[in-house]
């Protein structure tokens, strides 16, 4: 075979949005390159400007319903930004209560109902039946649990939000409603339960794991650069500076979150809708980073919450730090979902939680400010700048999937490579370059504030033509 | 919608079911990915066009769409989300082969709040001041749209002290074409508040962007209303 092929995958599947890959085949039939694309766009960056900042909020929320809270919390922060507020003490529990209902609500998801599948039933099992319902079929307390945790946020985002997606409580200045102590005890009582299930999927999760490692190990381990909000080496999703760290493992730059827009650069390519951020100071390629849960258990080297922090050390022995693997995202995920179960229970545990004194008044200011919180994907961060009359004239978000959009495209390219050769593709391609796209979990949704796209594998010949379409399931 | 693969699909999806429900605001009426119908592709991608002359991605059209612009669609359900009891008691009553119950009023009348007529000056913004828990919203001077949208949701946005805005789209008295929204928001505004509705036009029509769910592409008022949930 002496034409370069390409092979591409429309739709992939069970992850946020849609998305599409393309593996270019060089002339012998290896892979030479490998793309994965967003095929839509918004326009979010566009239409919003010339928006009044107090309806900003809720709109930008709307960019993605499944990580809308994430959005809100990063929107309202930079708007605060701006105005120069600092918000009460009870505020700022309130909000990291949202997100680590955020995170609870978002990492259930993906673990039980869109990569469980994956390490769950062989490679070669009967695509039709490797999905969530399959294993509720064969194991329903699984099921329930995984419900059970996902109400348990959805109860958080409803009662503190007002709304299970999209929550409207948040305000530049606060919180419009406190939380009363009737809420709070029966928010408690379930995050005892959800700490019962975090622990229980961590145990599944590793045993899983354990199984396929040999296996999971060749799934694309690509060196790059982490990013993550940190204290001082200790995990902190709300309110941490950030933290860079090579792929050796040493610490390159700490600054705080108003600095962001500084040391990240926006770079964008034909063949997709969604841009690539990378790191300013290192250039193109030598910036590429990757952000999320694997990057934020390189750069910690402690989780403030105890059985979390056991995971963490175990996990640090087990693969060593910085670690590159990508499936490793899968693993890393449960110890930020534990340490989200674990942190919701101590916030709700406090009992001036539910003082009332969540609002302060905004003095409506023009100027720039940005809003960093670290959202289920990664780093957020969103940079807007007002007039002084409050109205938006200009907005910039990196976001999650962006910052890990190169890194996903390498690590498809890598695992791309083990299932061809010479022009043969050995089954399992599809599968296996699905895992590494939904240990991402990406968010091309957000990448692109695109409103849809599609995934398929087609084998094209340099011509164009095609010869042969794989459809995933 | 706006590209010639989401029309493919969405003419597939139509092929091979019996029932089509649209889910969401985006999909019934056009909801905020509509706002992207403000500005041309090109001015969307700002400074970025290459992806325009890039032969991987599909072409994208000058205009967003709703689905029903392209298909004939069964049920539609708005909201941004939809809330989860709508969708439960949606599917029910369609797999048993039932009409859904339809919500044809307007949010005021699952909203507890007391509409009294106030003394204001001026319109306020969500986060200039504190909301009086029991009065209406716009007795308060907050531009809420609850006398526009369609109930359904149980107004979980005014009860939490935050502006209704409008995500279950218009309800049903607002769908015929003669009907103004624009006008019809000036006058309860002004009856409430006592602002004079010269001084109201001035503000509200400055700003698209508080009917951002009530976009309509070519809805078709007449032949939906009475599939809306």
């Amino acid at each position: 075979m002496s034409s370069k092929r390409e092979i591409t995958i429309s739709p992939t599947t069970r992850i946020e949005g849609h998305g599409k890959v393309t593996i270019v085949l060089d002339e012998s039939g290896n892979v030479s390159e490998a793309y994965f694309y967003a095929t839509e766009i918004r326009g979010f960056d566009y239409f919003l400007r010339g928006m009044e900042a107090d309806r900003l909020p809720f709109i930008i929320s709307r960019i993605c319903g499944v990580c809308s809270t994430a959005h809100v919390l990063a929107s309202v922060k930079a708007i605060e930004a701006i105005c120069e507020t600092e918000i009460t003490e009870t505020a700022r529990k309130l909000r990291e209560l949202l997100l680590m209902g955020q995170m609870i609500s978002n990492h259930s998801l993906v673990f039980f109902f869109l990569t469980l599948p994956d390490f769950w039933f062989s490679s070669d099992e009967d695509p039709s039946k490797r999905n969530a319902f399959q294993i509720m079929r064969e194991r329903p307390d699984v099921g329930r649990k995984a419900i059970a945790l996902r109400s348990f946020a959805a109860h958080i985002l409803d009662v503190i939000g007002k709304r299970e997606v999209h929550v409207v409580s948040v305000i530049p200045g606060g919180l419009i409603n406190p939380l009363k102590e009737k809420e709070r005890e029966a928010l408690l009582r379930e995050a005892e339960s959800a700490c019962a299930i975090a622990k229980e999927a961590l145990e599944l999760g590793k045993e899983l794991f354990e199984k396929n490692w040999p296996d999971f190990k060749k799934a694309g381990d690509y060196k790059t650069n982490y990013m993550a909000s940190t204290r001082e080496g200790t995990l902190e999703l709300y309110d941490g500076t950030i933290r860079i760290m090579n792929p050796e493992g040493q610490t390159l730059s700490d600054f705080p979150p108003e600095d962001y827009m500084e040391h990240l650069e926006e770079k964008s390519y034909e063949w997709t809708y969604a841009k690539f951020a990378y790191l300013k100071t290192l250039g193109w390629p030598n910036g590429i980073v990757q952000v999320g849960p694997t990057a934020r258990v390189n750069v910690n080297t402690r989780v403030p919450t105890e059985r979390a922090n056991k995971e963490l050390t175990e996990f640090k022995k087990k693969f060593g730090s910085p670690t590159h693997a990508t499936l490793l995202f899968d693993y890393a995920r449960l110890i930020d979902l534990m340490y989200a179960c674990e942190r919701a229970k101590e916030l709700l545990a406090d009992e001036g939680i539910t003082r009332t004194d969540t609002r302060v008044k905004v003095d409506p200011k023009g100027g720039r400010g940005i809003g960093v919180v670290e959202a289920p994907r990664g780093t957020l961060a969103h940079e807007y700048v007002l007039t002084d009359n409050g109205i938006l004239s200009n907005m910039k978000l990196i976001i999650p999937t962006q910052v890990n959009n190169e890194a996903i495209n390498l690590n498809v390219k890598d695992a791309a490579s083990e299932f061809i050769h010479d022009g043969e593709v050995k089954p399992g391609l599809l599968n296996r370059i699905e895992m590494v796209i939904r240990a991402y979990d990406p968010c091309i949704k957000c990448a692109t504030r695109q409103a849809n796209q599609n995934l398929r594998v087609e084998i094209r010949d340099n011509n164009g033509k095609l010869l042969k379409i794989l459809e995933a399931i | 919608m706006r590209t010639k693969d989401d029309e493919t699909l969405i003419r597939e999806v139509r092929a091979k079911s019996r029932i089509l429900v649209a889910l969401g605001i985006c999909a019934t009426h056009g909801g905020i990915t509509s706002l992207g119908n403000i500005g041309s592709a090109k001015q969307l991608l700002e400074k970025e066009h290459s992806m325009l002359e890039s032969t991987r991605l599909p072409e994208l059209e000058d205009l967003m769409y709703p689905i029903c612009n392209f298909v004939d669609v069964d049920y539609y359900i708005p909201g941004c989300p939809p809330m989860p009891f709508l969708i439960v008691h949606s599917l029910k009553s369609i797999v048993s082969g039932k009409t859904p119950i339809r919500h044809q009023s307007v949010v005021c009348t699952e909203c507890h709040r007391k509409i009294v007529p106030a003394k204001l000056e001026r319109l306020y913004g969500i986060y200039e001041k504190e909301s009086d828990p029991v009065l209406c919203l716009v007795s308060q001077g907050f531009v809420c749209l609850g006398s526009l949208t369609r109930e359904g949701c149980g107004a979980p946005c005014p009860r939490a002290g935050f502006t209704c805005f409008g995500c279950r789209g218009p309800a049903d008295s607002l769908l015929y074409r003669s009907r103004d929204m624009y006008a019809f928001l000036v006058k309860v505004i002004s009856a409430r508040t006592s602002i004079p509705e010269e001084e109201l036009k001035k503000e509200l029509y400055r700003n698209p962007f508080i009917f951002h769910t009530f976009i309509f592409s070519r809805f078709e008022r007449f032949k939906a209303r009475e599939r809306i949930i």
